[in-house]
């Protein structure tokens, strides 16, 4: 694919997740205009707010106004990235989100790494032996993996691995007399990063290694692997570069459209944790009623599954001539 | 016949069904001579396809397996019980093959070249890979080579994909081409160009070619010597020839009706009835239900393939008169 | 049709008792139901009430599953949450199928522009991050069990709708549809007498699996605090138990037990159901 199909693709697949995105900021302001009590609260939260600053809300958005031209003002203001002001951490709540989002999005790229490894690799074997004990048992593994919930995952890691065998820190992302860069620094944030990565990535492992297992079985009746194998090709090359290559767009599809149950899963890891990252802000702004930063994260955390989305079309226009149609 | 390319004994391929095993292969027994085309014909469901894929010992599914027969390969290399990497070594590179449908035997991925040139890599092709795809390409006759390495299957028409399925097959410059049915699929006009190409093939490379089709047309344009199946067992052989000058079985009699096409507006002939499940095989000689001229012996006793002239037949009354013209009487 | 759709159902059931894992899950659905129903009879004193004997380990006399930080019977708390976890997961569950049986069979029966209009708002809500959207909702208006039942609903209707939807478009021109319909039969009628029954099967698979993921997102809300206060929930519990990891690990290992086999024999049982009522894989060699 050229870079110039590339952009041209994005653009299109861009522009069509503006509806979607304009769709989550109507979600917002619904929930700013249903809750109960003044809306101002909703766009300020209950933390102590200086009269002239509830004025200067109450005017920018309109709220005097009738419903549809406060619709039109939120988009507006939330367009031009106006999330507001948090008055509990005394800082915009843009500015707060873009701080918090690096140590979220280094957890959830962690775990996202080891699902994937672990889950297709498991998939797999589970497909190669096929009804074998191997198969029966990654089932039942997958199975167990959905059903727990992670945060309580997370404390039985703690309880073993932190508190139990004292093998691995528990809480914070990384120690108070780490070596602000290099290896040290990196080790360091990796012993942080092993519990509640692996917890994480638990659910993720389960529901990649079952898609993987299914679609690899699917493809592998093709006719053109049949083919390949009449042609003389090793197993190795039949897997690698025909089935997995073929079985990898459900795949994909899967692990963006459970995105937003990762993201889900990282605020409950974030905050069994104490990991400085969005999960933890999305906590403490609960027990702190700071509401213009829970809908701002809920804002961040639908254009990620959007994005999420957007990039596993990009991946399936590389991957497959057919969907490259310009 | 001097020493044969392929001489297959008894060849037995059953399937597993819910715990059952069914036997579909029962016992085929043909040979092929170096550069010689030979046919297998038969209706849709007699095994046609299942004794190809036992020749080699690679089934489409895992249910599918060899149950007994032998087969010798050039040279007096049995093939039957062969571990599977010494067998991966012999198929798409000293037997290759093409199949029914272009569409689906093609990875929709990948491009066109690199399926190829798989062919090449997987056996260690010790000469420049690229410009053998290239004179393959060329060798089918496929416009453009250089440009139609790089094309999707999607992006080409059904008898392009069918050339470069062959040229894949063909790339290791393998003895034996099996070809099941690689015409069905395509457009009459297509459908001749191919079997063109087969018959150059065969000329320009000497290859044998093993071509099934339940199209006793195709056939007798390219065959020289030709098998007919019928639910698992071959029932006649004989040169392409004779068969259709004087078809001994009842049931090769039936297809070489159902395929000359007078010129004169006729019914479209067809035997009557279908292929039985191989879950239960008729008693006797498995053809006798839809035959006009069974006798009772025929529900009992199964008719040994018996040689003739340049032919054999396995029918109990092939060396009866009334017998030659099974299909005239009862027509209808 | 009704009497067609009984025949599958009988060897459905057989079906599903030839697997083990279908079985066992039906167990332990049937137990913590009871449990759930019995509760006062099996909690061994008020759940809320507190004393001085403050993180008791398991097997104290008394505290059979140990207490928590203010001396409150773990055992007793846990009965209770299967109450709040069944009744939010089936409710909610049963609430969703409701909503996405109504959209779906409305999408495909009528077609057209509204089927268009009703699938991209499935697909919105579907991209939607509901536990996110959950916590939010809930901390705008206040926690209750109903609140909880409502959000987890209107949030995981999607699924049910497109499955239906399906179904019923297959079946919109099925023989047995335009009999009803020449005999003079109203279009709800036909749709909730004659479609719907012969879509039920999935119907009841994703349910199954609805349950399980809303019980899963009732404990996170309660982990994050946003249970009902009145009320004990094993995600409530979770919460309490984060503070206390280092002092007292009963009080996370027994609640989230609780919730994992809860969750893994509804998951189980739709997995079954899914197996069963799909006989392409099952006989697949
Ligand atoms: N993939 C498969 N799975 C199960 N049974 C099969 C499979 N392929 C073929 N069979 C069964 O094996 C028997 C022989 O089939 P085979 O494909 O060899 O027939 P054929 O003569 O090649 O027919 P056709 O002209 O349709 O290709 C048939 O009864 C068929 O039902
Ligand atoms: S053996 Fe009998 S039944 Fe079979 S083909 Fe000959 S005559 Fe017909
Ligand atoms: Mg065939």
């Amino acid at each position: 694919m050229g870079p110039h199909e590339l952009a041209l693709l994005t653009l299109r697949r861009l522009v069509a997740a503006i509806p979607l995105v304009i769709g989550v900021v109507v979600v917002n302001f619904t929930l700013i205009q249903l809750a109960p009590g003044d809306p101002t609260t909703a766009l300020i939260g209950d933390y102590p707010a200086p009269p002239g600053y509830v004025e200067q809300v109450r005017a920018e958005f309109g709220l005097d106004r009738p419903i549809p031209e406060q619709l039109g003002r939120y988009l507006w203001q939330v367009g031009h990235g106006n999330l507001g002001y948090s008055f509990a951490h005394r800082k915009d709540v843009g500015e707060l989100i873009l701080e918090r989002l690096p140590a979220t999005l280094r957890l959830m790229l962690t775990a996202l790494a080891i699902a994937i490894v672990l889950g297709v690799g498991l998939g797999i074997l589970a497909a190669r032996r096929r009804d074998s004990p191997l198969d029966h048992g990654t089932r039942l593994f997958s199975m167990t993996g959905y059903s727990v919930p992670e945060f309580w995952l997370g404390q039985i890691l703690i309880l073993v691995f932190a508190l139990g065998l004292d093998l691995l820190p528990s809480q914070g992302a990384r120690s108070l007399r780490a070596p602000p860069e290099g290896f040290a620094a990196f080790l360091d944030g990796l012993r942080y990063l092993a519990l509640p990565a692996f917890a994480l990535s638990l659910r993720y492992i389960a529901l990649i290694s079952r898609i993987t297992r299914a679609s690899l079985l699917e493809v592998m009746n093709a006719d053109y692997i049949l083919a390949s194998r009449a042609r003389g090709a090793r197993e190795r090359t039949v897997l690698l570069a025909h089935a997995l290559r073929n079985a990898a767009p459900p795949i994909v599809t899967a692990i963006a459209y459970d995105f937003g149950f990762v993201l889900a899963g990282s605020a409950l890891i974030e905050t069994v944790f104490g990991w400085p990252g969005i999960g933890r802000l999305l906590f403490e702004s609960i027990t702190r009623r700071d509401y213009p930063v829970m809908t701002a994260i809920l804002l961040f955390v639908s254009l990620g599954v959007v994005l999420a989305n957007l990039i596993a079309d990009l991946f399936h226009a590389a991957l497959d001539p057919r969907v490259r149609r310009p | 016949m001097t020493e044969p390319l392929l001489d297959v004994r008894d060849l037995r391929v059953s399937l597993r069904r819910s715990g059952r095993e069914v036997s579909v292969v029962d016992g085929v027994s043909l040979a092929i001579a170096p550069g010689e085309f030979v046919g297998l014909v038969g209706e849709s469901g007699c095994g046609k396809s299942m004794t190809a894929f036992g020749l080699v010992n690679l089934f489409p599914t895992p249910a599918a397996h060899l149950a007994g027969g032998t087969v010798t390969f050039h040279g007096g290399r049995r093939l039957d019980g062969l571990p599977p990497a010494a067998m991966r070594r012999i198929r798409g590179a000293e037997i290759g093959m093409v199949f029914q449908d272009p569409n689906t035997y093609l990875d929709p991925l990948l491009p066109i070249g690199h399926q190829i040139a798989e062919a090449l890599r997987e056996h260690d092709f010790a000469g420049d890979v690229d410009a053998r795809v290239l004179e393959l390409l060329t060798l089918m006759e496929i416009p453009d080579p250089a440009l139609a390495v790089r094309r999707f299957p999607h992006e080409l028409s059904g008898g392009q994909r069918q050339r470069a399925l062959i040229a894949a097959a063909l790339a290791m410059n393998p003895k034996l081409l099996i070809a099941d049915e690689p015409t069905t699929a395509l457009d009459v006009t297509i459908q001749a160009a191919i079997l063109d190409l087969l018959r150059r093939l065969r000329r320009q490379l000497g290859i044998g070619v093993l071509l099934i089709t339940h199209d006793l047309g195709v056939i007798a344009e390219t065959c020289d010597r030709v098998y007919v199946m019928y639910a698992g067992r071959i029932v006649e052989s004989n040169t392409t020839a004779s068969l259709f000058a004087t078809p001994r079985h009842p049931y090769s009699q039936g297809l070489i009706k159902a395929t000359l096409r007078p010129d004169r507006r006729e019914a479209l002939f067809s035997i009557p009835g279908q292929v039985p499940s191989p879950d239960s095989p008729p008693a006797g000689c498995r053809f006798h239900p839809r035959c006009p001229i069974a006798i009772a012996k025929c529900m009992g006793q199964s008719p040994e393939l018996v040689s003739y002239d340049s032919g054999s037949v396995a029918c109990h009354r092939a060396h009866d008169p009334a017998a030659r013209t099974t299909w005239s009487a009862s027509a209808a | 049709m009704t009497g067609l759709a009984l025949a599958p159902r009988n060897t459905l059931w057989s079906r599903l008792r030839r697997r083990p894992g279908a079985t066992l899950a039906m167990a332990a659905i049937a137990i913590s139901v009871l449990v759930a129903i019995a509760a006062p009879l099996l909690a061994l004193r008020d759940p809320f009430s507190g004393s001085a004997a403050s993180l008791l380990p398991p097997l104290s006399p008394g505290h059979p599953l140990g207490t928590d930080h203010l001396g409150r019977d773990l055992w007793s708390q846990l009965v209770y949450g299967a109450r709040v976890s069944l009744a939010v997961g089936i409710l909610a569950a049963a609430s969703a199928v409701l909503i996405g049986t109504a959209i779906g069979a409305i999408a495909g029966y009528v077609g057209g522009v509204l089927d268009n209009a009703l699938m991209r708002l499935a697909e919105f809500f579907q991209t939607l991050p509901r536990f996110v959207l959950a916590i939010v909702t809930i901390a705008f208006f206040g926690s209750s069990v109903l609140h909880v039942i409502i959000v987890i609903a209107i949030l995981s209707w999607p699924q049910t709708a497109r499955l239906v939807r399906a179904g019923v478009i297959t079946l919109r021109s099925a023989a047995f549809v335009e009999a009803a319909r020449l005999g003079g039969k109203s279009d709800t009628a036909i749709v909730v007498r004659e479609i719907l029954p012969n879509v039920i099967a999935p119907i009841v698979v994703t349910g199954s699996l609805d349950v399980a993921a809303a019980i899963l997102l009732e404990a996170g809300l309660g982990f994050f605090g946003l249970g009902d206060p009145n009320l004990v929930s094993w995600g409530g519990m979770l919460n309490q138990a984060q503070q206390y990891l280092r002092q007292a690990w009963w009080m996370s290992v027994f609640p989230g037990l609780a919730i994992t086999v809860v969750v893994l024999a509804f998951n189980l049982l739709g997995d079954a159901l899914n197996d069963a009522l799909n006989p392409r894989l099952r006989d697949a060699p």
